[in-house]
């Protein structure tokens, strides 16, 4: 079932061979917000089979709380941005704000929900303005608001980095004021149950409700229907993103970033900073899915990142990672307040010991991230 | 000059002079006032805006992502540190590494104050290590 990738054209940013497509009114004569006005867009988002960060369709993942129809819920964007080398969405956000905007309202009509959260990081201020401008301008052309067809309300907040975590249970913690250092509750989410999303799944939503769904649901593989956006990055010429369908192999997805695959040799990143490190020759066969995969799925503290390095820019990724898991360990468990930054100076011994003892899924991947090139 | 760039002529003005006074400009008022296209008005803004926003000269943070490192960041770094030790307490700048910026596809890149410098931006560093 797993198809070549096209380059040509794009399910994510169909319009991004238009110039000024981030301006409302050259969204909406392209087609934009068109979805949200057919009747049986719910139903086709309820019934789609397209796979979350998680592994988790949509459908389960909404459904994953029992709920009356008269309580409140709410969606929340988390463009958290943290991990190094997921750009993409960035500029995806920078380029087609109000594919984000019309995620969200698909997502909040196939939810029910009556309020959504964009949360953006503080320091990111020309994020936060091409999302500011995106918002008013639709909020004057009358797509979300109180409108006589739905009222629903749409806020954007801004956090320091210090208080987003990319992961969902970190996030509402945070938000909940139960991390260590920053006790302040934000109470802009009122204890209402919030399903979260990640951007890319937003702009999956508009591919699907728009006419080419059909076409974006039948690429795939049976384990993961549809097609994926993949960050290639490393030391490749320019780093870019494929969307790749479910099932393509990692030759193929490095052959469309168009890297030169000719040499064989390097070493290859999956799953980002806290990833896997293979020999390309080795692996380049295999093929990508989300879940249901030994090697190229996403675990926890991973992402669709995929990066190439000669051995010698290897050790500057590791170098790069010990920067990284220094920083972000919480340094609440026995292994982690040894310092993550040691990593690179323990013994395969002495790795094992602290793995096994780590209840922390983060401190297990930085173990295994600490495999592959010598430092 | 041709009207529709009298037109333009005056919307610059007025911008030039909204952000002499600090006062925030309703670009599509003053669209409408001169007949302009919103969308080329609010691209210029944009573009230029950036200049004006209150730089902290300073303050200025080398992304030292992987992507980065692979493509010269440490180097950077180096650069950046060695010239800054060599100057008087008063005029040196506080440097500091970042986990990324988000702009890989232009890397290696920083942020002085509020400003991106990316790959394609060749004199920022030259510019920092002169000073």
């Amino acid at each position: 079932m797993s198809q070549a990738i096209n380059t040509q054209t794009s399910f994510y940013h169909p319009l991004r061979h238009i110039d000024s497509a981030h301006f409302i009114d050259v969204y909406m004569s392209h087609g934009g917000y068109r979805s949200l006005d057919q009747p049986q867009v719910t139903e086709q988002l309820l019934t789609c089979r397209f796979l979350n960060r998680n592994g988790n369709s949509l459908s389960s993942y909404w459904s994953r709380m029992a709920l009356p129809p008269t309580k409140p819920r709410s969606v929340l964007v988390n463009l958290a941005l943290f991990e190094p080398g997921m750009f993409a969405m960035r500029r995806m956000i920078q380029r087609n704000p109000h594919g984000l905007i019309e995620g969200l309202l698909l997502a909040a009509k196939a939810t029910g929900s009556d309020q959504g959260f964009i949360v953006s990081p503080l320091e990111d201020h020309s994020l936060a303005r091409m999302i500011d401008r995106a918002l008013s301008e639709s909020l004057r052309e009358g797509v979300w608001g109180n409108t006589e067809k739905w009222s629903f309300n749409i806020r954007h907040i801004r956090l320091p980095k210090s208080l987003l975590y990319d992961q969902d249970s970190f996030l509402l913690a945070s938000l909940s004021g139960q991390r260590p250092g920053y006790p302040h509750r934000k109470e802009f989410l009122c204890a209402q149950p919030v399903h979260i999303h990640r951007a890319e799944e937003l702009y999956a939503l508009v591919a699907m409700a728009s006419d080419s769904g059909g076409e974006f649901m039948s690429k795939g593989s049976v384990d993961s229907p549809g097609v994926y956006l993949v960050t290639v990055g490393g030391d490749v010429a320019r780093a870019t993103t494929v969307e790749a369908p479910g099932g393509s192999a990692v030759a193929e997805i490095m052959a469309a970033s168009g890297h030169d695959l000719s040499t064989k040799d390097g070493w290859l990143r999956w799953g980002g900073v806290l990833g896997h490190w293979y020999r390309l020759r080795e692996v380049e066969a295999m093929p990508f899915e989300i879940s249901h995969n030994d090697r190229f799925c996403l675990r926890t503290f991973q992402y669709p990142l995929l990066e190439w390095y000669s051995d010698e820019s290897a050790l500057a990724a590791k170098r790069a990672m010990s920067f990284f898991t220094g920083d972000q360990s919480c340094g609440a468990c026995l292994a982690c307040s040894r310092s993550t930054t040691g990593l690179s100076k323990w013994s395969q011994k002495e790795k094992q010991v602290f793995s096994s003892l780590s209840k922390c899924s983060f401190f297990s991947r930085a173990c295994e991230a600490s495999e592959g090139p010598a430092w | 000059m041709s009207q529709s760039e009298v037109e333009w002529w005056n919307f610059l003005n007025e911008w030039a002079d909204s952000l002499q006074s600090q006062q925030p400009l309703e670009i599509d008022e003053l669209c409408e006032k001169y007949n302009l296209d919103s969308n080329q008005a609010r691209e210029f803004v944009d573009y230029f805006e950036e200049d004006h926003i209150a730089l902290k000269p300073n303050d200025l943070e080398v992304c030292m992502g992987a992507t980065c490192r692979a493509k010269g960041s440490e180097r950077i770094w180096d650069q950046l540190n060695k010239a800054n030790n060599g100057r008087v307490p008063e005029s040196q700048i506080i440097i500091r590494p970042s986990l990324c910026l988000s702009e890989c596809d232009r890397a290696p890149c920083a942020k002085e104050g509020t400003k991106i410098r990316t790959s394609e931006d060749q004199n920022w560093l030259n510019r920092i290590l002169r000073v």
